[in-house]
């Protein structure tokens, strides 16, 4: 009596350990054919020892050709793997939906344009640091109409062309890390779809023409724009767009005005988790629109903001009835009287002295 | 409560057997009731996978469940622990046709009884056991 393959996968699914599945393996080929296609993911990890690259690069043509049902692939730290390597990928076109490479600096455009045209049913694409540019971007977005999650933190050679590419091909977008692609700014999200919720832009460029286009879908929840490398005026913000902003990053955006701030207020009648540490334009007029208007706001981070004075905290203290959590230490401005009243009033608020560095949900939990 | 008439389909084994069941009964397993809903069942439904021996211990699991889900007696641990109470070379024919006839609960549980049977085994042992190459 043979056991019918969909038999054998469904029984070797329900076995737990390793042991039980190198086991049932090895007892002939057809149960290790079936072991094979039973394999969902494959992580090559960062490695302290150089020679475990090596053998990455001699394996992994084996190792594709082996696993055909694959899901996920994640290989990092591989510096030498060649265009050629990822030839295998074309045989997992059915299954693949998420791809890392993460500091492959070897990986080119062309390795990328047989990637997009061959697995067109990526939904995650990781490529940290890798050397690509515009020219890979616009075969993803031709090829790649289900992406959703993208990571191009540091791929420095990457501009606003192609970011234009992305925004008008892959309509399901739904969160960007554009981290360190110092010559983004923004202008090629024109268009984007409402789709996209997050976008991760740490230590970009953004102008603020690249800031009305960013928030254009009009889907945004997520906005990280720390240490910008290019002061923004963010008045320019049409109100109606960042409505269902909740997460709000500006960090080290050293050039935030009062303005600003007022605006942001106003328009952000959702937001949840705001950050303005290190913003030191921010006075008396800022604190104060924010204490009036952020009724739903929670969380709060105002570490080392050097004119939050005692009245500005008065107006926190008295309004953002929603506040659960104050980030607050290193604000010279602020005298212990203050803080001490401050906790008396609100002993619904804990404060903190940490500086977090990043806010909100966790981005990269999109990209499992 | 009006009543109507419970109407009964002929289920036929690959060795010949015919077992007169009611539509409910028959309908535990998905693919007649595709069959049924598509209207490709005759008065009789061939299974040429199953043969007769272990195509009525599945009916008979059927026919428990569905008295069971009206508000019977016991419980689906209680039914399905005694179904799976038999020898090795019976489950492994249990389950063969359970796939084939898409039974929800038996295909999990005969899977996952068998996969019981897999642990902690060597390779010789499994061997021994199920018989792969045969």
């Amino acid at each position: 009596m043979t056991l019918s393959d969909d038999c054998l996968i469904s029984i070797f699914q329900k076995l737990q350990s390793r042991h039980d599945r190198n086991a049932f393996g090895l007892t002939c080929r057809h149960w290790h054919h079936i072991q094979n296609i039973s394999r969902r993911s494959l992580n090559l990890h960062f490695s302290y020892e150089t020679t475990t690259y090596q053998s990455y690069v001699r394996y992994l043509p084996a190792l594709l050709n082996r696993f055909s049902h694959l899901s996920s692939i994640s290989i990092a730290g591989c510096t030498e793997l060649p265009d050629s390597a990822l030839f295998g990928l074309k045989n997992l076109k059915i299954s693949l939906r998420s791809l890392s490479l993460s500091c492959c600096f070897k990986i080119t455009d062309d390795g990328l344009a047989h990637v997009a045209m061959h697995c067109s049913r990526l939904v995650s694409l990781t490529l940290y640091r890798c050397t690509i540019t515009d020219l890979a971007l616009q075969n993803i977005a031709n090829f790649c109409k289900l992406l959703e999650n993208l990571n191009l933190s540091y791929c420095t050679d990457i501009t606003d062309r192609g970011i234009c590419a992305l925004s008008t091909g892959c309509r399901l977008l739904h969160v960007l890390v554009l981290s360190c692609c110092s010559y983004v700014t923004g202008s090629g999200l024109k268009g984007c779809s409402q789709t996209l919720e997050y976008i991760e832009a740490e230590c970009c460029m953004f102008t603020n023409e690249g800031l009305l286009q960013a928030v254009s879908g009009g889907g945004l929840k997520y906005l990280n724009l720390s240490n910008s490398r290019c002061s923004m005026n963010i008045d320019v913000l049409a109100p109606m767009l960042v409505s269902r902003l909740r997460f709000l990053n500006l960090r080290l955006c050293r050039f935030i005005s009062n303005e600003s701030v007022v605006t942001i207020s106003k328009s952000c009648p959702l937001l949840e988790e705001w950050s303005v540490a290190v913003c030191h334009e921010i006075g008396v007029l800022g604190w104060e629109a924010i204490g009036l208007n952020c009724c739903g706001l929670k969380v709060l981070h105002v570490n080392r903001c050097r004119n939050l004075c005692d009245r500005g905290l008065q107006s926190l203290r008295e309004g953002c009835g929603r506040l659960g959590v104050l980030y607050m230490n290193g604000c010279n401005g602020v005298s212990p009287l203050g803080v001490e009243l401050f906790r008396l009033r609100r002993q619904d608020v804990e404060i903190r002295s940490e500086e977090l560095l990043s806010i909100g949900p966790g981005i990269f939990d999109f990209f499992v | 409560m009006a009543s109507y008439e419970r109407r009964k389909v002929t289920l036929k084994s690959s060795d010949g057997e015919e077992f007169l069941v009611e539509e409910a009964v028959a309908m535990e397993s998905r693919m007649i009731r595709y069959m049924i809903w598509d209207g490709l069942a005759g008065d009789v439904i061939e299974l040429p996978g199953v043969k007769g021996k272990f195509l009525s211990m599945i009916i008979d699991f059927c026919k428990k469940r569905v008295a069971w889900a009206a508000g019977g007696d016991g419980t689906l641990e209680g039914l399905k622990s005694d179904f799976v109470k038999v020898d090795l070379g019976t489950l492994i024919h249990l389950s063969a046709a359970s796939f084939c006839l898409k039974t929800n609960d038996l295909v999990d549980l005969t899977s996952q009884t068998l996969a019981n049977r897999i642990q902690g085994k060597t390779i010789d042992e499994i061997c021994r056991a199920l018989n792969p190459e045969e």
